[in-house]
């Protein structure tokens, strides 16, 4: 496996988290927000989402690795709308 | 003490009145009830003092996450709250999905128990174990989008979760909810008056801890064949395309919709089928989104582009809402129910508790009970968006009519006599959303509700499914379960439904994502298999059923100790017993011969005195809480 680069589609985001869970437990094997690499943020008003994937410049957010360790990232197996996928470099 | 699987691990307690904040570890009362729910309920009734108004400060009001909510368990993201019922005097409780009960979890807690009225409004903030308590004066009169929004402003920190009151919880009328991720909203029961009748204007919390489960690996394995089946079932893909409001139609053409204060069943069919059709054709649907871990995705973003409501925008217009505002007061525009449902948001209202006094002052107008002198000049028509709107502020702010309608449809036909208590649609005094003629096993549950007039304790979805009678003996053990208008072995479905809720509201999973609404969706098997994998508690589909009875027992006992309710209360109201159904069962009424038969049948499943309809201590017994008798 080579470094995965994970390509965001913010529109079709449903913001329903469970990118940033499996990612969470990607790193940790625990479930939080905090412990992920990636952050959901939404605006309820507009219905618009941003999805922020953490690529190691934020000091308190673990870096993105692409999950080295997995056949494919956890996140993109765990999106249920196809917001996530994988670029190879 | 280690954290416990899948919990967030401890109980926060705040006294508002002397801003006292104290934490203690839940495991001693999870040792004694199930997570979540059931220690909610447990502290409820243990912690409420008898004899007190619903809306004194001395009483609690529980806030708690569901057991699984904040793990990856499809759906698992929902916040019961808990009070004493500001409508009927009894137990309490409003459930919302969004992403506030999952971070609470993430910052250490599975509940909060508030109690005391603070001396000037305040919101409380938490951040892992610090809480504060923050002078809210600034905050105190803005709608639950203004205070969203300036507690944003304030509050720059990352995943921060939020609810709020409106004007209508600090008004304390009974009709206000708690607003959820801006979007969701924990209605019913007063919960809205309840935490406003503490000076409490909003709730922040942003968690950085995480949950551990038991069996990681193999609950990652199931959790994503669950989520991946679920994907794959009709139920699942029309939610996600068109959410529930859709099926207002299907309801209509069945007879079953509440109409002009359930005056009728049924609205014409070329209307209903506008209103389905507006929706679905994407004239207001852009796009779907979920609560926090689900990929069910019901809820609709919505936009109305032309007309008298362009620019209204928001999530999460349901069936009900077209119950609400189309049928019961009769408005035929959609745009003008998204409209009429985002004021109610912002307000802080329960559209059901909201619409259904209107609904009985629409009803009293038209029979001459109610006039211009009486409404503060607004002649109350039919369909009137304009005067209906004004009613929703007016009850939120208690002002003038208001005032009247602001304690629900029972206690303004007490007011103002008349002979208009029999317009009034409740029962136990809580405003109903439902229609109760047609389907008998939805009318039972709803009757004999603990919290009160109420479809999501028990009330059984499949006598709207097709299902072969084996099929139905094999789910549920009744041959019947498809069969609308049967009374037979409707007691035993409820009972079923009753358990099956209680299970699903101890786990935090969304009913959406279960075989209350689809057949094909996760039953107590399945959440069986997940819950076991997440806290290392093994535990049967049956075991799980059980607990969900005991958690009924924790509320049958709350309402025995605060309210005088007894078999009478378990009636429908006169309306369903005496005025027939329209539509396609035309004719069809709950006859009092065959509710007391449905009545007695339902009691004796149980064991329950059948005068009383109550259970004995004996009951208490074999469910093993003999000290609540």
């Amino acid at each position: 496996m080579g470094f995965s680069t994970i390509l965001a589609r913010h529109g079709r985001c449903g913001a329903c988290n469970l990118c940033a869970l499996a990612c969470s437990f990607h790193h940790e094997g625990a479930f939080g927000r905090r412990n992920s690499s990636i952050e959901i943020i939404k605006d309820e008003r507009e219905g618009e989402v941003e999805i922020v994937i953490f690529d190691g410049a934020q000091d308190d957010r673990k870096p993105c690795d692409g999950c080295a360790n997995e056949e494919r990232p956890l996140c993109v197996q765990w999106c249920p709308v196809g917001a996530l996928s994988v670029k190879r470099s | 003490m280690t954290q416990p699987f899948a919990l967030g691990g401890n109980i926060l307690r705040i006294n508002l009145a002397d801003r006292a904040v104290t934490i203690e570890p839940t495991a001693p009362l999870n040792a004694r009830f199930p997570a979540g729910m059931g220690v909610n309920n447990w502290l409820l009734l243990n912690e409420t003092p008898l004899g007190k108004e619903p809306l004194d400060p001395d009483n609690p009001l529980i806030f708690t996450a569901g057991s699984l909510v904040g793990t990856m368990v499809p759906t698992a993201c929902r916040m019961t709250i808990s009070c004493k019922n500001v409508l009927t005097g009894g137990f309490g409780a409003a459930n919302a999905g969004g992403n506030f009960a999952p971070e609470l979890k993430y910052a250490g807690f599975d509940h909060i128990v508030v109690t005391g009225r603070a001396k000037v409004p305040v919101y409380i903030d938490i951040v892992d174990s610090n809480v504060t308590i923050i002078d809210a004066d600034d905050l105190w009169g803005k709608t639950t989008w203004e205070a969203e929004k300036a507690l944003r402003a304030r509050i720059d920190r990352p995943t921060l979760e939020l609810l709020s009151i409106g004007p209508a919880g600090e008004n304390m009328a009974a009709a206000a909810c708690i607003i959820v991720s801006r979007t969701r909203s924990a209605s019913r029961c007063g919960v809205g008056a309840a935490m406003g009748s503490k000076s409490l204007k909003a709730i922040a919390v942003s968690g950085s801890g995480a949950l551990h489960v038991a069996e990681p690996e193999a609950f990652m394995t199931e959790s994503l064949a669950m989520q991946r089946y679920l994907m794959g079932v009709d139920t699942t893909k029309n939610l996600r395309k068109f959410g529930t409001s859709t099926s207002f139609e299907a309801w209509n053409k069945l007879g079953s919709i509440p109409v002009r204060n359930y005056q009728a069943t049924q609205i014409d069919l070329d209307e209903a089928d506008a209103i389905a059709t507006a929706v679905k054709e994407k004239h207001y649907i852009e796009k779907a989104f979920g609560c926090f871990a689900c990929p069910v995705m019901c809820s609709q973003y919505q936009r109305v582009k032309a007309g008298p409501h362009a620019g209204t925008r928001g999530e999460k217009v349901e069936s009900q809402d077209y119950w609400d505002f189309g049928g019961k007061l009769g408005i035929s525009d959609p745009a003008a129910v998204l409209a009429l449902s985002e004021l109610c948001t912002q307000l802080g209202l329960d559209n059901t508790n909201a619409t259904n006094p209107i609904a009985w002052a629409l009803e009293c107008f038209q029979r001459g009970l109610l006039s211009t002198d009486d409404t503060d000049g607004l002649e109350l028509e039919w369909g009137n968006v304009e005067v209906i709107s004004q009613l929703l502020a007016k009850i939120a702010y208690r002002d003038g009519f208001g005032s009247l309608l602001a304690d629900g449809s029972l206690a303004a036909a007490e007011k103002l006599g008349r002979n208009s208590e029999r317009f009034a649609m409740h029962m136990k005094g809580q405003d109903l959303a439902e229609e109760m003629r047609v389907f008998k096993g939805w009318a039972l549950a709803i009757a004999v509700a603990e919290r009160g007039g109420t479809h999501t304790q028990g009330g059984p979805l499949t006598e709207r499914m097709p299902l072969e009678p084996d099929l139905s003996m094999q789910r549920f053990g009744v041959p019947t379960a498809f069969d609308p208008t049967s009374y037979e072995h409707k007691a035993e479905l409820v009972i079923y439904y009753q358990r099956f809720h209680n299970l699903l509201e101890i786990m935090g999973i969304c009913f959406y994502a279960t075989y209350w609404c689809g057949l094909q969706m996760m039953g107590p098997e399945e959440a069986a298999r997940l819950y076991s994998l997440a806290t290392g508690d093994t535990k049967t589909a049956e075991e799980l059923m059980a607990e969900g009875e005991k958690i009924l027992y924790l509320q049958k006992a709350f309402n025995m100790r605060h309210t005088t309710f007894d078999r009478t209360s378990d009636y429908p109201p006169e309306r369903f017993i005496n005025e027939p159904a329209t539509g396609p069962h035309a004719g069809e009424r709950l006859e009092r011969p065959d509710w007391d038969k449905l009545l007695d049948e339902y009691y004796s499943q149980r064991g329950w005195d059948l005068a009383s309809g109550k259970p004995t201590p004996e009951n208490f017994r074999t469910v093993g809480r003999p000290d609540l008798a």
